[in-house]
């Protein structure tokens, strides 16, 4: 600071300002260039041409989202909101009520399901995948363990099925879920629920007259953010799924690696971001707007 | 307990009223720990039909505690609860019926008033119509007519509690439970608020249990209260009784303002401190020995000192004048004695003064060891 | 409330999640060739493979590389947003603060396509770089996220206090800031490095065949025929995941981190 404090003062702040503007402003360029960008050369590669050589050919064609409105890639995706619409949906619902639960449990156990939680969070979902290719499996997994119990005499594979697939997507999402809403239900307002005990609910009325409604926002924007993030996971039906279970995921995944049609690839990836999009101005109006 | 006519629900039934004797709820040697907490041990309480009850205490003290085994919110350890004779110790709390107010309010965030209301309603099966004419006359008792399809977010905080009283009272419980609803309101609020619950708990003869850590709130609602210290019952007796006659020290230093001085009577003479006095008061030299006695600041008198005074004599430390009282602060002994005074009878000392100091000894009391 | 159904519920996902572990242990310390379980004979082969075999040497130390690159990057990115954000409050870094959520908010499939695409453009594709550079603008989120929890903890008032005593920016920044959110920049550190390590997808369509990370090298392991080494791989995998959340979970009040409150 200078010896005249009001003038160095604000020179000084003024300098400070410019200095975090210009923080400000290559945090922005970088997220510009390494995330924007990309999305947006995506969206133009959507319009090139495929070249059967190499990467693509320059060009402004509708050749492929002419393709990608083809009844096949269209099957595939209402495929995808399917799988993703129904794994979304038991990810939300077992995640509500296990939570209810655990927030009862002493803190002991209240932590160790966090870092169980956290844990499964953030193990490879080839992993999770892994795990359940084998315990799923005939040799080594429940079918054999049913076997051993003499409840299943011709024991096979549970997978690949949608049902493995399923449970792999449910597994995937089931943390992230319940992480979230840990904190809500462990601040929530007991009193609400102990005033309609008093009022003559009993127990388990108490959670779905009134529990229920009060979450239902909370758990609405959340079904719909599992959708998104269920919808984009590529490892669990390759491994779980059968072919006929691939989602749009592991098409642009072939596309962009397996036949090399990036273009396509790149169209595929736009359909599904404008699907990304609908659905979190969903989401938003949801919370904005509690339509619940 | 369906209601036939709608307008006699809010009298209360003749067997209510008739047995005022006879307790409505009867607790003894309730008894509960959290962990190596002890919340409670041995309270035994007998609180009549339409009786006004206050639990006072400070924070901790397990009142909280005791309203929500009450209300079967909270299981006790030991110990029996009856409410007309049925025990309710394996009634669970939506089987009580019982009619609570909590401090948060707990109103529903989801249904609007008269939803909130008519909520008890619904869960005893009561028709649609009934239901919702019910609800219009509770709104109306406590002031909140037409405000039926208000959302419950939209009221101000004086309404939610209304609200809040309103569905408690809806099925006609056989108790009224309260736990500190008031302590989130500001004062007039609060005043306007307790007259208002002490008027309809009258008109309806309804038998209240009421949480309060202050106790300024319990003199004005109570018929007795009950005061709570550490888990155990310390005195249960009516707010004139409480503050006249503490039955123990916590209370007699816990309710009001006191002096509590260490006195040691042998025959007619009591010494306090160095001094020596000869009392010739019956009541007040009954018990020989080390006691305590709680005076009043507004029972202490000040005067000048005569010339052959041989009472308590002291030196005037504080005095303050805060709107028509005169508040002081005499050292006694080694003691701080505390005096109150309305100002035009409180006569001209100056700080730092030797002063003396009396009472009248048919008043005071000597707190039961 | 002792809700049977709530019960019911968390057992079968604790079953969910920590049956597949086991089985995966018993398959990575079983001498079979095969997979099976339970294992007829035990033998830590596998985990000797495991950390012999230089095909998955090189697989775990790139995963570490990038992870520990990438973290740094998302961590600083994140400190630059927040503190940016926190000085001026103004709305171009509210801006920048909510287009650096949008990574987390994007199917991770629609990323890794273009990232792949833009290295691709740019002729860095199969080249480490891209990985780090990539992971590191992705995770932005959570350690972005978790550092403007502890800036909210700095009031006002103390740097007013400090300032009254003559810090100038720099100095505040070091001597203020940087210690009271040291605790959540190592927090964040921490989970974009287990993200990093555990990813897949991206890091496999921006130059998969080229870098090959363990999750990478697991995966196609178990596409082409898998052998117990796989199991193994995971097994260190859960246990360095794991530790660190433990050590995490020592540092920081985790439940607190997360929003629960102590009391309740």
């Amino acid at each position: 600071m200078g010896l005249v404090p009001g003038l160095g003062g604000a020179s000084v702040i003024r300098s400070d300002r410019a200095a975090t503007g210009l923080v400000s402003l290559f945090s922005f360029a970088i997220l510009a260039v390494f995330f924007l960008i990309p999305l947006a050369f995506m969206v133009v590669v959507s319009f090139y041409k495929p070249d059967p050589m190499g990467f693509y050919q320059v060009a402004f064609s509708w050749e492929n989202y002419a393709k990608y409105f083809s009844s096949f890639y269209l099957n595939v995706t209402l495929r995808s909101l399917w799988s993703a619409g129904v794994s979304a949906v038991l990810v939300v619902v077992l995640a509500f009520f296990a939570v209810l639960a655990i927030v009862d449990l002493s803190r002991r156990w209240q932590l160790f399901w966090a870092v169980l939680l956290l844990s499964l969070m953030c193990i490879s979902e080839v992993i999770v995948g892994f795990s359940w290719l084998i315990l799923l499996s005939e040799s080594a997994g429940i079918p054999r363990l049913l076997e051993v119990l003499g409840l299943w005499d011709d024991p096979r594979s549970l997978s690949p099925s949608f049902g493995a697939m399923l449970i792999g997507l449910v597994t995937l999402g089931i943390s992230i879920v319940m992480l979230i809403l840990l904190p809500e239900a462990a601040n929530r307002d007991r009193s609400i629920e102990e005033a309609a005990q008093t009022l003559g609910t009993p127990p388990l009325r108490v959670v779905f007259n009134i529990t229920l409604p009060i979450f239902a926002p909370t758990l609405l924007a959340l079904t719909l953010t599992m959708f998104i993030y269920l919808i984009g996971v590529f490892v669990m039906p390759t491994m779980l799924g059968r072919p006929s279970d691939w989602t749009m995921t592991v098409m642009i995944s072939d596309k962009a690696l397996g036949d090399a049609n990036l273009p396509l690839g790149a169209a595929l990836a736009v359909a599904m971001l404008i699907i990304t999009v609908v659905v979190m101005l969903l989401s938003t109006m949801v919370s904005r707007r509690r339509l619940l | 307990m369906a209601c036939e006519s709608e307008a006699a629900c809010l009298v209360p039934a003749d067997s209510a009223r008739g047995n005022l004797t006879m307790a409505t709820l009867s607790l003894s040697g309730i008894g509960k720990r959290f962990g190596g907490h002890i919340a409670l041990s041995d309270v035994s309480l007998e609180v009549r039909s339409g009786e006004f009850i206050c639990l006072l205490g400070a924070s901790g003290c397990g009142k909280t505690t005791l309203l929500r085994i009450i209300a079967g919110l909270e299981q006790h350890d030991h110990g029996e609860i009856l409410l007309e004779g049925r025990d309710l110790s394996a009634v669970p709390c939506h089987q009580r019926n019982i009619g609570m107010v909590f401090q948060s309010l707990a109103l529903f965030p989801h249904l609007n008033v008269a939803d909130n209301v008519a909520y008890g309603l619904k869960m005893q099966g009561v028709d649609k119509d009934s239901r919702q004419r019910r609800a219009a006359e509770l709104l109306a008792l406590v002031g909140l007519a037409g405000f039926d399809t208000r959302a419950v977010a939209s009221l101000s905080g004086g309404q939610r509690q209304r609200v809040a009283i309103a569905r408690a009272l809806a099925q006609e419980p056989q108790l009224f439970l309260m736990d500190e609803p008031f302590s989130a309101l500001d004062a007039g609020l609060r005043d306007r608020l307790q007259q208002e619950v002490k008027k309809l708990q009258q008109a309806l003869g309804v038998t209240t249990v009421f949480v309060t850590h202050d106790q300024r709130e319990a003199m004005a609602l109570a018929d007795r209260i009950v005061v709570l210290n550490e888990g155990r019952i310390e005195q249960a007796a009516s707010p004139a009784e409480i503050y006249q006659h503490p039955a123990s020290r916590y209370v007699a230093d816990f309710i009001g303002d006191n002096n509590l001085i260490d006195i040691q009577v042998s025959g007619q003479r009591v010494q306090i401190g160095a001094s020596e006095l000869v009392v010739n008061d019956a009541a007040m030299t009954d018990r020989q020995g080390s006691q305590l006695l709680s005076v009043r600041p507004e029972q202490v008198n000040v005067s000048a000192i005569a010339d052959h005074h041989d009472g308590l004599t002291g030196q005037l430390i504080m005095q303050r004048q805060v709107g028509a009282l005169v508040e002081r602060e005499i050292e006694v002994n080694g003691q701080l004695i505390k005096q109150t005074c309305f100002h035009h009878s409180a006569g001209g000392f100056e700080t730092g003064q030797p002063v003396a100091v009396s009472w009248d000894w048919s008043r005071v009391w000597v707190v039961p060891a | 409330m002792n809700l049977l159904a709530g019960r019911v519920v968390l057992w079968v996902i604790a079953f969910g999640i920590i049956a597949p572990i086991v089985i995966i242990a018993g398959v990575s310390v079983g001498a079979s060739k095969t997979i099976t379980f339970p294992p007829t004979a035990l033998s830590l082969q596998w985990y000797q493979t495991l950390l012999t075999d230089p095909d998955w040497l090189r697989a775990i130390v790139t995963s570490l590389v990038v992870a520990v690159l990438a973290a740094i990057i998302s961590v600083l990115l994140a400190l630059a947003i927040n503190y940016a954000l926190w000085r001026t409050k103004s709305r171009f870094s509210k801006m920048v603060f909510s287009l650096g959520l949008g990574p987390f908010l994007l199917p991770p499939i629609i990323l890794a396509l273009g990232a792949s695409l833009f290295w691709a453009e740019l002729g860095w594709y199969g080249r480490i770089e891209a990985t780090i550079v990539s992971h590191g603008i992705f995770f932005v989120t959570l350690p972005l996220v978790i550092l403007s929890r502890g800036f909210a903890k700095i009031t006002d008032e103390v740097v007013e206090a400090a300032q009254l005593m003559g810090a100038t920016p720099v100095k505040l920044f070091r001597t203020i800031v940087l210690p009271l959110i040291m605790p959540y920049l190592l927090t964040g550190f921490a989970i974009v490095a287990i993200i990093s390590v555990n990813e897949y997808l991206i890091a496999n369509m921006i130059s998969g065949f080229v870098v090959e990370t363990l999750p990478i090298k697991i995966f196609n392991n178990v596409r082409y025929g898998y052998s117990p080494v796989v199991a193994a791989a995971s097994m260190l995998f859960i246990g360095i995941t794991v530790g660190v959340l433990a050590l995490v979970a020592r540092t920081i009040d985790l439940l607190a981190l997360l929003g629960m409150t102590r009391d309740r």
